[in-house]
């Protein structure tokens, strides 16, 4: 039975060497579309240039998705707004996950106040339907995307100190964790070397995924005139700028539409191959 | 005996039962479950110490108690001669590094990423218990003890077996260099081949370190063969207690007696026991007055309703039944 669970753990390091096929194919997306937004916009013109001479015309060569109904190329447009719509990602993700993690860790660790302070605050916030409590905190903090990014922090965080709290009660209770601390090594030891490293695997999963709902939400606020104000070229400002046009000029809501359900998609196939990778047990 | 490692005294500890609100607002009683009651025995320098009792005797619960991670509500635990129970903060961590743990499942003990040679130099090196430059060394030395090669440092536990990491898990419980090892079901979830040999790894470091060990099973046949005194547990009471060869040869309690009895023998032609145990038992949150063996107890008398005296035999034998001398006299079936 030995040699049994020995060729057992030699196979599962094997599939483990092997990335799996939709993480190669998501990061490999992701990197394309950073070096889109990182690159892009020294190749392309100025997004903001009119030419109305050249007003809501169909994408051809001279403007390969056509132009607004200012002349502007939907493709100059789209390809600066990458950096805005990867941007918005981050920041709508970022801080959500620093600051949920850090105090699930700690609620789940510690227990006692930290935990009852920590799980009342997310109750609170659940109480509300998010997009509808974002909207709120904007409206009072004024349009734009810096604020739109602390709107979602105050929010987002909830989801993260979820996860990661009932993960930390998991695996503190596991003996890895009881032998830390009988080994006598000091609390802040045991959370950073011996629970962090494996709980942290399920928020960055989540995180993957919650970036897909970010560029939403920014590309909704846009939309909505709360978040990115004009001329920038944010993929949900441009949707909302072809709104009114979208019976003439389609091509104008449809490009950037578009670039969203592709990165959607990338960063879909990323987390999932994410979740394969760090979960190797659910692929059994 | 010369000064003991280890002394139980009268350790109880009760559990109380989380009631509903609505328990709460008709004024019904808090339950308690009694894990462990007094419960008293000693364990000397280099001596193995078994434990054995079915499931939910409490047996776990005078692990966890031993090492530190409880506290008992009443008696006292002493380590070395100094009450653990009256320590807190640096002394009571500095104390409680001579006790350390084995765990039973191997596959839960080993943090999933760290290197096997991190997880053993982690403990080496953040209480220097060797300078710095010597940790590498230091743990290949530990790995070398336990039987595994230096190669293996480099390893993670899923790439390693059952027994390797039960072997692991050894290796860094003795890298702050313990007194004491107290083994729960350590070798339960191992396969037989494999247990043998890590019951001879523990038994040979008890030997070469000069380790006292509080070996907790619920297999007579595993604690036979590693101690030399054992403790029978039933319903947190410490039913008997002597030197193994005793306590197997004549038992005195009529639940070592069906303990032993239990064993399975590669005889086919060997008699079968009178009466095996029937039923589960008690709840620990209703033990039985007096005797807490009388309701499954098959020389159960009247007079087994009173708290049952300690007869002792000599060479610190001893049961709590009130027939102790009768039964021992059947001697083992």
């Amino acid at each position: 039975m030995s040699a049994a669970t020995a060729a057992e753990a030699g196979r599962e390091t094997a599939a483990r060497r092997k990335l799996p096929r939709n993480l190669v194919l998501g990061a490999s997306l992701l990197t394309a579309w950073v070096a889109l937004a990182a690159l892009g916009p020294l190749l392309v013109g100025n997004p903001s240039t009119m030419d109305l001479l050249h007003s809501l015309r169909p994408p051809s060569l001279a403007f390969p998705f056509g132009t607004d109904n200012l002349g502007r190329g939907i493709f100059t447009r789209v390809v600066w707004g990458a950096h805005i719509d990867l941007e918005i990602g981050l920041f709508t993700v970022l801080p959500a996950f620093l600051i949920g993690s850090t105090l699930g860790l700690l609620a789940g660790y510690f227990g006692g106040l930290i935990e009852t302070v920590v799980m009342r605050l997310v109750d609170i916030a659940v109480a509300f339907p998010f997009l509808v409590i974002v909207i709120a905190i904007v409206a009072v903090l004024g349009p734009g995307l810096t604020n739109m990014y602390i709107a979602v922090a105050m929010v987002g965080w909830v989801s993260y100190a979820r996860i990661i709290r009932a993960e930390t009660l998991l695996a503190k209770r596991l003996e890895y964790a009881e032998a830390a601390r009988l080994l006598g090594l000091p609390d802040r030891r045991v959370l950073l070397r011996h629970l962090l490293p494996n709980v942290i695997p399920q928020a960055v999963i989540y995180a993957s995924s919650d970036v897909i709902l970010g560029i939403f939400l920014g590309s909704s606020l846009g939309f909505l005139g709360l978040g990115a104000q004009p001329p920038s070229p944010e993929w949900g400002l441009i949707i909302a700028d072809g709104y009114s046009f979208v019976d003439r000029a389609p091509w104008i809501s449809a490009f950037p539409g578009l670039a969203i359900v592709l990165l959607a998609i990338s960063f879909s196939l990323f987390g999932d191959g994410l979740a394969d990778f760090l979960r190797p047990e659910t692929r059994r | 005996m010369s000064e003991s490692v280890l002394e139980i005294d009268g350790v109880s500890k009760h559990f109380a039962v989380r009631r509903t609100p609505l328990a709460v607002l008709a004024g019904r009683p808090q339950r308690r479950v009694q894990a462990v009651a007094g419960v008293e025995f000693s364990i000397g320098p280099r001596e193995c110490f078994g434990l054995v009792g079915e499931s939910g005797c409490g047996k776990s619960t005078l692990a966890r108690l031993a090492l530190g991670l409880l506290k008992p509500d009443a008696g006292s635990i002493r380590f070395r001669g100094r009450d653990i129970g009256a320590l807190s903060g640096n002394s009571l961590d500095a104390l409680r590094r001579g006790v350390q743990m084995v765990f039973q499942d191997p596959y839960a003990s080993l943090n999933p990423r760290m290197t096997v040679g991190s997880a053993i130099a982690e403990p080496l090196a953040w209480h220097r218990v060797v300078p710095p430059a010597d940790v590498k060394a230091e743990t290949r030395r530990l790995l070398s003890e336990v039987g595994l090669g230096p190669e293996t440092a480099g390893r993670y536990p899923r790439e390693l077996s059952g027994g390797q990491r039960q072997r692991v898990g050894i290796a860094r419980s003795l890298a702050v260099r313990p007194a004491l090892l107290v083994a729960d079901e350590a070798v339960s979830a191992l396969d037989v081949s494999v247990r043998a040999q890590v019951l001879n790894l523990l038994a040979d470091l008890g030997e070469r370190r000069g380790l006292s060990m509080l070996f907790i099973s619920h297999d007579l046949g595993v604690i036979a063969y590693l101690c030399a005194r054992v403790g029978v547990m039933y319903l947190g009471h410490l039913v008997e207690c002597g030197p193994v060869a005793e306590v197997f040869r004549a038992p005195a309690h009529p639940y070592t007696r069906a303990l032993i009895g239990a064993i399975p023998k590669p005889d086919p032609a060997a008699p079968h026991p009178a009466r095996p145990l029937e039923g589960e038992p008690p709840s620990a949150a209703a033990v039985p007055e007096g005797c807490p063996f009388r309701t499954r107890c098959p020389s159960a008398r009247p007079i087994c309703t009173t708290p049952p005296p300690r007869i002792a035999f000599g060479a610190g034998h001893w049961a709590a039944c009130h027939f102790a001398s009768e039964i021992r006299n059947q001697g083992a079936n």
